[in-house]
């Protein structure tokens, strides 16, 4: 568990950035091995739950706030090979499969008929790096990865025209509204930082820092941001 | 001392890295905001080759206006006589306490109507249900009528709409034996296209299409997605198929007009009263850089034969229209000539 701060500054929804924080709920799982190690995480935050409330800074004389609910899900599975390694130091390459879906849904004015649902909902092909230490005691990772190419699923141009209606027909057309895309448009970058520290040889705590940042230049141009710290618990299986 | 001050910094950091990436807020300033404004219609506004709306000329004439110290209500005075260019209920400004309406006409036909006249005066005994949006009881010699006053609410879509909508069931059940029905639409601003079609499904007896709706995909006015047809078919074994008289006013609007269109297509139905409000799109809400909120219709809609409704609604089979003084002097004139329509 932990706390979490995301920003949106998207063309469909609207002019005004939105930031908001949330508490997430994150699992961490990872096979280490001498040479490689492999792993998954993921976080959520849904809003009325564990946060997810965003809100843009106060727009009229009257000071009042336009807020969003959002729903921010973050998920990675990678796969490294070391490259330079010591006896307790070792520089991994790799790839990573990342996804970010973030969800926001706007209410501008009490009087507003309907919402306007806006999303960023990415599946992206990674290159990764990291740095890490393995001690007895106590070990720490740096890592940092590059989308290179990916979907990108974003409302249609309209927002809220035929494809809406399909939407509310199926919501699982939200998966046709999108492109695959890499560097030229789609701009992402992650990286965490994390400690663990071994209380014995099966169980320890974990602290993590992650930090990641999202562009996507179209005719409808959206920007994300999402860093959080989490800690918990580590079980350790040989 | 020197952990505090370490700890402000990283709170500080933490805080401002979001805003910081997403950039500044643009600036709220009048031009900044007459700009937004006639950006998000230029960008998005589905109407200007239907209505041969010259939006760069409406830019320059009323980019002039505006200055540093153009005042809020100046303002709003300005982006409220812009709007007015584009005739569309859909339309609409909400800015602190004022609102602006594309379409005035619209909203003066609600007077040509009075619900509690046709209960009180038409109907012997009324029921409710729908929660509360659906009233239906019998007229004339045993005419079935049912007013819908709203199709917002509700969920899912097409056949598996529910919330209320399926209540519409247990009043077509109550009337099932009329030799004839009375759909009262007028006053029915929309909601949701999913509710018009399940209300549209339970006088299908066949498979029709009703609509073709297409959206802006492009900054190009003329840039629009590729077409897309809306059908009405049967959701039930036993559908309503005896006459059908469904009852217009300017003010059926949007989904209300769905589903005037829907019903229209079965030979069984005639459409009476007068012409609907003629606002089929799909809306989209924006905000504005000092927080003001407005509508932008993106969607062209079409009959399935390619006319346009917008504006100036769907024009009924067969005219009638209250008068001035009919509703003062407690007459329906158009619910009578739609009971008298259906007895002959």
């Amino acid at each position: 568990m932990g706390i979490q701060e995301v920003a949106s500054r998207d063309e469909a929804g609207s002019p005004l950035a939105y930031v908001g924080t949330g508490f997430p709920l994150a699992l961490r799982a990872q096979l280490q091995r001498p040479q490689w190690s492999s792993g998954m995480q993921a976080s959520a935050i849904y809003y009325g739950i564990n946060g997810g409330k965003l809100q843009a800074a106060p727009a009229t004389e009257g000071g009042e706030s336009h807020r969003a609910d959002s729903v921010f899900v973050d998920l990675s599975l990678w796969a490294q090979r070391a490259v330079i390694s010591g006896e307790s130091l070792a520089l991994s390459a790799g790839v990573q499969l990342g996804h970010w879906t973030f969800f926001r849904s706007y209410l501008y004015n009490p009087r507003q008929i309907g919402s306007v649902e806006t999303w960023d909902a990415v599946v992206t092909s990674d290159a990764r790096m990291a740095l890490e230490y393995l001690g007895q005691r106590w070990s720490w990772r740096m890592a940092t990865s590059l989308a290179l190419a990916g979907r990108m699923m974003r409302p249609s141009y309209s927002i809220r025209g035929d494809e809406r209606l399909a939407l509310v027909e199926s919501r699982r057309n939200v998966f046709r509204y999108g492109e695959w895309t890499s560097l030229h448009r789609l701009r992402m970058v992650q990286a965490e930082t994390s400690v663990q520290w071994n209380l014995n040889d099966r169980w320890g705590l974990w602290a993590q820092y992650r930090v990641g940042t999202l562009v996507y230049e179209a005719d409808v141009s959206t920007r994300a941001f999402s860093q959080r710290v989490v800690s918990g618990i580590q079980l350790r299986f040989y | 001392m020197r952990r505090r001050w370490w700890w402000l910094v990283a709170v500080w950091l933490w805080a401002g890295c979001g805003q910081a990436f997403v950039g500044p807020d643009p600036s709220s300033d009048p031009e900044a905001v007459f700009d937004a404004f006639w950006e998000a219609y230029d960008r998005h506004y589905a109407h200007f080759g239907l209505k041969d709306i010259d939006w760069d000329g409406v830019y320059d004439k009323y980019a002039p206006q505006i200055g540093p110290h153009t005042t809020d209500e100046q303002l709003f005075e300005i982006l409220g006589e812009m709007l007015l260019q584009l005739e569309d209920g859909h339309v609409y400004l909400v800015g602190d306490e004022r609102r602006a309406v594309s379409n005035r006409e619209i909203r003066s036909a609600r007077r040509t109507f009075d619900a509690q006249l046709v209960e009180q005066q038409y109907l012997g005994v009324s029921k409710e249900t729908g929660k509360g949006n659906i009233v239906y009881g019998r007229v004339g010699r045993g005419l079935g009528y049912i007013r819908l006053s709203t199709l917002s609410g509700g969920e899912g879509f097409g056949l598996d709409a529910r919330g209320w909508i399926e209540d519409i069931d247990e009043a077509i059940d109550a009337l099932r034996d009329a030799p004839g029905m009375i759909i009262d639409l007028r006053n029915n601003g929309g909601g949701r296209a999913s509710n018009a079609k399940f209300v549209g499904s339970r006088f299908a007896n066949e498979r029709r299409s009703f609509l073709v709706t297409r959206s802006r995909n492009g900054p190009a006015h003329d840039d629009f997605s590729a077409p897309r047809t809306w059908h009405v078919e049967s959701a039930t074994d036993d559908p309503y198929v005896a006459p059908v008289v469904v009852l217009t006013n300017r003010n059926t609007f949007s989904a209300a007009e769905w589903l005037t269109l829907a019903l229209r297509q079965f030979d069984h139905v005639v459409h009476m009263g007068t012409q609907t409000g003629g606002g089929l799109a799909m809306f989209l809400p924006r905000e504005l850089p000092n927080g003001w909120m407005h509508t932008v219709s993106v969607q062209d809609t079409r009959c399935p034969l390619g006319r346009s409704y917008e504006r100036i609604g769907i024009t009924p089979h067969r005219y009638s229209i209250n008068g001035d003084r009919d509703i003062d002097d407690e007459r329906d004139r158009m619910l009578e000539e739609a009971i008298e329509f259906l007895q002959n």
